[in-house]
C-alpha cells in the first residue's frame, strides 16, 4: 500500500509539475530566509562572547587625560573588592579625526594605542597582517575594510588639528568593543616607533590613558562604573573621557544586527505564511479538480487516510527537497551577511555552517507543512465515492449571478472580468493577504531605509543622540559661564544648548544621568509620554527605569550621585537605546542638588544653515585660542549610521526583489491554474468570438482588483503601521513610541512598482492562452 | 442545391487535416473540394472517426487545417491569424455543440448576452432580441436568470442555439447538438433549427443519427476523410412523406452506412 500512496504521490506532482515548482521556489526562499535570520540570531550573542574570551576583553573599560589623578583612579579600582585584575596603559586620544570613510570625509575619535605595549586584557587581534611593519604601519579596526573597503597595504591619511597623517595599512583588528563607531572612539594600535613619534608629534594634550578591569562577580556588582566616573568628574576632568562596561558596550554594537535579523526572520515567517496558503491553495485546488478519480479510488477501496496521506507525502517532500538547496545557497549568501555583520560589529564573522539553524528551519517548515496539508486534505474524509463519482454535483454552489450582463453599463470584457472577480472569493482572498504582506514588508524595509539614508532624526531620537553640529569640552574647569554667550552670540551660530551626563544610581542601579538647562532647546526628543523636567525637583526617566523600579509620572524617584542621595518626581517617560535604555534627565538646577558646585563644562552648538564646521571652528580658535575640546558630532552621527545604511539597504533590496518575484510566481501559479481549470469556458469563449486580447484582458482584470486591494492594503498597513512593528522589535531595548519619516513619493513609487510588475506578469502569463487553440480548449 | 437560392456560402480547395500522435500522423481530411451553399440545411454524416467534427471546425475557423484553403463569401480564412479567426466567427458564425457548452458560471440570459455585446453596439437593442429570441423557443423569463446546471439539457441546448443565432450569423455549425438529449428534449433541439433554416439561416450540421439528418436538404457522407456521398433533398416540412426517409436510408445503405 505504501507504494500505492508513493504512485499517487508521483501523479499528482507530475500533473501539476509548475505548481510544485512554484511551490519549490516559494518554501527555498522561506527555507533561506530563515535559516539566513536564525544562524544571525543564535550566533551573535555567543560569537561575540567567544571573540570576548579570546580577546580576554575586560568587564569594564575606561580612558581618561594623563594627569595627576590617574593614581586616584588607580587606587580606587585597585581597592575595590570585586576587582580580579586590572592595567593601565597609555593611550593617545585624539576625538575628531577628519578621514574618508565609506567614500566620505568623516570625524572619527581615534583610540591609539601602542601595539608593543605588555597586555593581559584587550588583546591585540588582526584577521591578516602585512609584513614588515615599520612606524608607518597602522593597524585599524576590521569596519575599515569591511564596512569602508580598505584593504590591508592601501595608505590611509587623516587629519588632525592642523596635522596631516599619513600610515600603512599593516591589519585589521577584532575588537568587540571599540571597534566600531557606536561606543565613541574606534581603537587603533600603531607600533612602538610610529606610537612614540606620534606622541611626540602632538604632545601632552592628546595624552590619555586607558585602564582595562576585570571584575570578579561581574554580574552583581556595577558600582565601580559609576564610583569611577563619579571620580573622574569630581576630579574636575572636563575633557573627553569615558567608562563602559561591556555588556552595555557589546549591546550597542549588537542592536541594529538584531533588528536586521528580527527583520528577516519575520519576512522569512510570512514567506513561510504565503507557502502556507498557497499549498491549501492547491490542495483545495486539486481536490477539486480529482473529485472523479478520489472516487474512483475509494469506489476501488482506498481509504480517505491513504489518499490525504498522499497529499501529505507530496508536500512534505516537496517542502524537504526545497529545504535543501534553501539550507545551501544560504551556506552561499552567508559571507555576504557575514561581512554585513561583522562591519556593524567590528568582530570577524565564522563563515562556518550552522547545522542546527538549519535542521531548526527545515522543521519549522515541515511541520507547518504538514499540518496545513493535513488540515486542507482532511474534506477527502468527509466525501462520499458516489458524490465524488458525479464530480462535485453535491458541492455545486449555485451562487449569485454578479453584474448580470442585460443591466450593467460596464464595457462587456471589464464585465466579464468582475463576474469572474466576484466568483473566486476563497482565492482572492488568499492573494490580498500574500500581496499586503508582501507589500507591508517593502513599504516596511523602505521606510527603514529612508530613515538610516534621508531623514535620520527618528533614529537618532531612538538611539538618544543629540543632533548638534559641534559639541565644545571646556579645557579648564570653572572657567567663567559668560564664554557659553560669547559663543552664542557668534553669527554663525543659530542656537547653543546644554546636555552633558553623568552616571548616577537609583537604588543600586547605575544610569546615565543627563542635564540641561533647557530640553526644549533640544533637537533630540526622547521623551514619549508626560515632558521634560522644568523644576529642580522633576525628573524624566527612561520606559526601562520606570518599569525596573515600577515608577510613573507622577511619583518620586531617590537618584544618588557622589553619594548624595535626593528626591525627584517622575514628570515624563522617556526611551533610547543607547546606555541600553538606562537614561534620566534632570534640570540644571537638579543637578545642583545632588552637586552643589555644579558648573556646565560642555555646550552643543547648532550652526547656521550653509555655515561650514571647520570654518566655525578657527573661527572659534581664533577668537577663544586654547579653551575648547571640539567633537563633530554631526559627523560622527552620519559615520556611526553609515555602518547601517548598507546593511538597510540590502535588507530593502533583497525584500522589495522577493516581494516582487514572488508576486510573480503567484501570479504564475494562479493564472496557470486558472487557466487550466477554466480551458472549457475559455474555449467556448474563443468559440463565440473572443480574441486572445480579450481573454488576456479578462483574466488581468479578474486579479488586478484583487492585487491592487493587496497593494492598497500593504501600503496603507505599511504607511500606518510601520511604526508598531518597529516598536515590537525594538520593544526588548525600551523602545515604546517610534515616529519614523516617511517618504511618501517613495512608498506610492514602490507600491507603483509592484503593480506594475504585477500587471505585465499577470498579461504575459495570460498569453499563454494564446498558444491553445479554441479546438484543444473544447475537445480537451 | 436549395431552390430558393443558390448563392456560394463557402469553398474549400484541396482541404486536409492532419493530426500527430508520437511521431505517427493521421491524416483526418484528406484533399477535400467541397462547396457549401446559403439557406441550406448541410448534414455531415459518416461513421466514427470519419471525420465530420474536424470537417466542421476547419470550415468554421474554429481550427485550422493543415493544407488547402477554406473560402468564406470568397475570403480565404486560413490565412487567418488566431485572432482575425475569432472577429471572423463572431460576425459570421454560430456554434451549437454537442455537450451544449453553456458557461456554466453565467445565466442563461448572460450567455447569450456575452456573445451578443461582442458585436452588438445597441446594448438595449441585444437583450429585448435575446429574450425575444429565448422565448421564440420557450425559454421564458423564468429560465433566464437561472444556471446551466439548474435547468434541463433541453432548454440549454435551446439556450445554445439561441446563443449562436444571435448575431445573425451568416452560418450556424452544429456538432450533433441532439447527441447528448433525449428523444423529446432533441426533437425541440432540431424544431428550432429547422425553423431558423426555413427562414433562410444556413446550418450545417454534424450528426450520426437518420431521424436528425433528415432534416436537412443536403447530405454529405464522409469516409476516411474524403466525401464519397453527396445528396440533394427536398426541404424539410413535419408533413414529408415516407419517400424522403426512404430516399436517405438507401443513400445511406448504398455508401455502407
Amino acid at each position: 500500500m505504501r507504494s500505492l500512496i508513493g504512485k499517487l504521490t508521483w501523479s499528482n506532482i507530475r500533473k501539476r509539475k509548475s505548481a510544485t515548482i512554484t511551490l519549490f521556489i516559494l518554501i527555498m526562499i522561506a527555507v533561506l530566509l530563515l535559516n539566513i535570520g536564525l544562524t544571525v540570531s543564535l550566533k551573535l550573542n555567543s560569537f561575540q562572547q567567544d571573540k570576548i574570551s579570546k580577546l580576554n576583553t575586560p568587564d569594564i573599560t575606561a580612558y581618561f587625560p594623563l594627569n595627576e589623578n590617574v593614581k586616584n583612579y588607580e587606587s580606587l579600582v585597585d581597592s575595590y573588592p570585586y576587582t580580579e585584575t586590572w592595567e593601565n596603559e597609555a593611550a593617545l586620544l585624539l576625538p575628531d579625526v577628519k578621514i574618508n570613510y565609506g567614500g566620505n570625509n568623516t570625524a572619527i575619535a581615534f583610540l591609539i594605542l601602542n601595539k608593543d605595549s605588555q597586555r593581559s586584557m584587550g588583546l591585540f587581534n588582526t584577521t591578516s597582517r602585512l609584513e614588515p611593519a615599520d612606524q608607518n604601519t597602522i593597524y585599524l579596526p576590521y569596519i575599515f575594510h569591511g564596512g569602508s573597503g580598505y584593504n590591508l597595504g592601501d595608505t590611509i591619511s587623516f587629519e588632525y588639528g592642523n596635522n596631516q597623517f599619513t600610515y600603512t595599512i599593516g591589519g585589521f583588528t577584532e575588537e568587540p568593543l571599540f571597534g566600531t563607531l557606536t561606543n565613541g572612539a574606534l581603537k587603533i594600535f600603531l607600533n612602538d616607533e610610529g606610537y612614540k613619534q606620534l606622541e611626540e608629534r602632538l604632545g601632552k594634550e592628546v595624552q590619555f590613558n586607558f585602564l582595562s578591569v576585570q571584575l570578579n562577580e561581574r554580574a552583581k556588582e556595577v558600582k565601580l562604573e559609576q564610583k569611577l566616573s563619579e571620580q573622574i568628574f569630581g576630579s574636575g576632568n572636563t575633557s573627553s573621557f569615558l567608562v563602559m562596561r561591556t555588556d552595555g558596550g557589546l549591546e550597542g554594537n549588537r542592536v541594529f544586527v538584531n533588528i536586521l535579523a528580527a527583520i528577516l526572520i519575520v519576512f522569512a515567517l510570512i514567506m513561510v505564511v504565503i507557502s502556507l496558503i498557497v499549498i491549501r491553495f492547491q490542495i483545495l485546488g486539486n481536490i477539486e479538480d480529482n473529485l472523479t478519480n478520489i472516487g474512483v479510488l475509494k469506489a476501488n477501496g482506498y481509504t480517505s487516510r491513504q489518499i490525504i496521506s498522499s497529499f501529505l507525502l507530496q508536500f512534505v517532500s516537496v517542502s524537504i527537497m526545497a529545504s535543501i538547496p534553501g539550507s545551501l545557497i544560504s551556506v552561499l549568501v552567508m559571507p555576504l551577511v557575514g561581512n554585513m555583520i561583522s562591519s556593524s560589529v567590528g568582530l570577524l564573522w565564522p563563515t562556518t555552517f550552522e547545522l542546527l539553524s538549519a535542521l531548526l528551519s527545515l522543521l519549522i517548515v515541515t511541520v507547518l507543512i504538514l499540518l496545513v496539508a493535513y488540515l486542507s486534505s482532511r474534506k477527502i474524509r468527509r466525501i462520499t465515492p458516489i458524490a465524488a463519482l458525479q464530480s462535485g454535483l453535491l458541492t455545486h454552489n449555485f451562487k449569485k449571478n454578479h453584474f448580470p450582463l442585460a443591466s450593467t453599463s460596464l464595457n462587456l470584457q471589464f464585465a466579464l472580468s468582475l463576474k469572474s472577480l466576484f466568483r473566486q472569493t476563497k482565492q482572492n482572498f488568499m492573494i490580498v493577504l500574500i500581496v499586503a504582506g508582501l507589500t507591508f514588508s517593502s513599504i516596511f524595509c523602505s521606510i527603514l531605509n529612508f530613515n538610516f539614508k534621508g531623514d535620520t532624526s527618528a533614529v537618532l531620537d531612538l538611539v538618544g543622540l543629540e543632533r548638534t553640529n559641534l559639541q565644545l569640552d571646556l579645557k579648564k574647569a570653572g572657567h567663567d559661564q559668560g564664554i557659553f554667550a560669547e559663543v552664542e552670540a557668534m553669527p554663525e551660530v543659530q542656537k547653543i544648548s546644554i546636555l552633558e551626563g553623568r552616571v548616577a544610581s537609583i537604588n543600586d542601579s547605575s544610569f546615565m544621568l543627563r542635564v540641561s538647562d533647557d530640553y526644549a532647546k533640544l533637537e533630540t526628543q526622547t521623551v514619549y509620554k508626560g515632558r521634560q523636567p522644568i523644576y529642580d525637583n522633576e525628573i524624566a526617566v527612561s520606559g526601562v527605569i520606570a518599569k525596573m523600579k515600577n515608577k510613573s509620572i507622577g511619583d518620586e524617584i531617590p537618584v544618588t550621585f557622589n553619594g548624595v542621595t535626593q528626591n525627584y518626581l517622575v514628570t515624563g517617560l522617556s526611551q533610547q537605546i543607547n546606555q541600553l535604555g538606562m537614561v534620566a534627565s534632570i534640570t540644571e538646577d537638579g543637578m545642583r542638588k545632588l552637586q552643589p558646585n555644579y558648573s556646565v563644562q560642555s555646550i552643543n552648538v547648532y550652526l547656521k544653515e550653509g555655515e561650514d564646521s571647520q570654518v566655525f571652528i578657527q573661527k572659534l580658535e581664533e577668537r577663544l585660542p586654547g579653551q575648547w575640546n571640539v567633537t563633530n558630532i554631526l559627523d560622527m552621527l552620519e559615520s556611526t549610521l553609515s555602518t547601517f545604511t548598507a546593511a538597510v539597504s540590502s535588507m530593502t533590496a533583497v525584500i522589495t526583489a522577493v516581494t516582487i518575484i514572488v508576486v510573480s510566481l503567484i501570479l504564475y501559479l494562479v493564472i496557470k491554474t486558472l487557466i487550466m481549470k477554466r480551458k472549457r469556458e475559455f474555449g467556448i469563449l474563443k468559440g463565440i468570438g473572443y480574441n486572445t486580447f480579450n481573454l488576456m484582458t479578462q483574466i488581468t482584470f479578474s486579479l488586478f482588483p484583487v492585487i491592487v486591494a493587496g497593494v492598497v492594503l500593504g501600503c496603507l498597513a505599511g504607511y500606518f503601521y510601520s511604526d508598531s512593528v518597529f516598536v515590537l522589535l525594538l520593544s526588548s531595548l525600551g523602545i515604546y513610541n517610534v515616529q519614523l519619516a516617511v517618504s511618501l513619493p517613495q512608498v506610492l513609487l514602490l507600491c507603483a512598482v509592484i503593480l506594475v510588475v504585477a500587471y505585465a506578469v499577470s498579461m504575459l502569463v495570460a498569453r499563454r492562452i494564446r498558444k491553445v487553440s479554441v479546438y484543444d480548449l473544447i475537445m480537451d | 442545391m436549395n431552390e430558393v437560392n443558390n448563392k456560394v456560402l463557402m469553398q474549400t480547395h484541396k482541404l486536409g487535416k492532419t493530426f500527430s500522435h508520437g511521431g505517427t500522423q493521421q491524416h483526418v481530411l484528406k484533399n477535400l473540394d467541397l462547396t457549401l451553399y446559403h439557406g441550406d440545411f448541410t448534414i455531415i454524416m459518416g461513421s466514427s472517426g470519419s471525420g465530420k467534427s474536424t470537417l466542421l471546425y476547419a470550415i468554421s475557423g474554429m481550427d485550422k487545417p493543415t493544407l488547402g484553403e477554406v473560402l468564406f463569401e470568397g475570403q480565404d480564412i486560413t490565412a487567418m491569424s488566431n485572432d482575425q479567426l475569432a472577429i471572423f466567427r463572431r460576425k459570421n458564425c454560430g456554434f451549437v455543440f454537442q455537450q451544449i457548452h453553456l458557461l456554466d458560471t453565467m445565466s442563461v440570459l448572460d450567455n447569450v448576452l456575452s456573445s451578443a455585446f461582442l458585436v452588438q453596439k445597441d446594448r438595449a437593442g441585444a437583450v429585448k432580441k435575446a429574450k425575444e429570441l429565448l422565448s421564440d423557443v420557450g425559454l421564458d423569463d423564468s429560465i433566464w436568470g437561472k444556471f446551466p446546471a439548474q435547468i434541463s439539457g433541453g432548454e440549454a441546448q435551446r439556450a445554445g442555439i439561441i446563443r449562436a443565432l444571435i448575431n445573425s450569423p451568416k452560418a450556424v455549425f452544429a456538432d450533433e447538438p441532439t447527441g447528448a438529449l433525449n428523444s423529446s428534449a432533441g426533437i425541440g433541439v432540431l424544431r428550432v433549427l429547422t425553423e431558423v433554416n426555413k427562414q433562410g439561416q444556413s446550418i450545417i450540421m454534424v450528426t450520426h443519427d437518420l431521424k436528425t439528418a433528415l432534416r436537412g436538404n443536403r447530405i454529405l457522407y464522409l469516409r476516411d476523410g474524403i466525401i464519397v456521398g453527396d445528396l440533394r433533398l427536398s426541404p424539410y416540412s413535419e408533413d414529408s412523406g415516407p419517400e424522403r426517409q426512404q430516399q436517405l436510408q438507401s443513400f445511406l445503405t448504398e455508401l455502407g452506412w
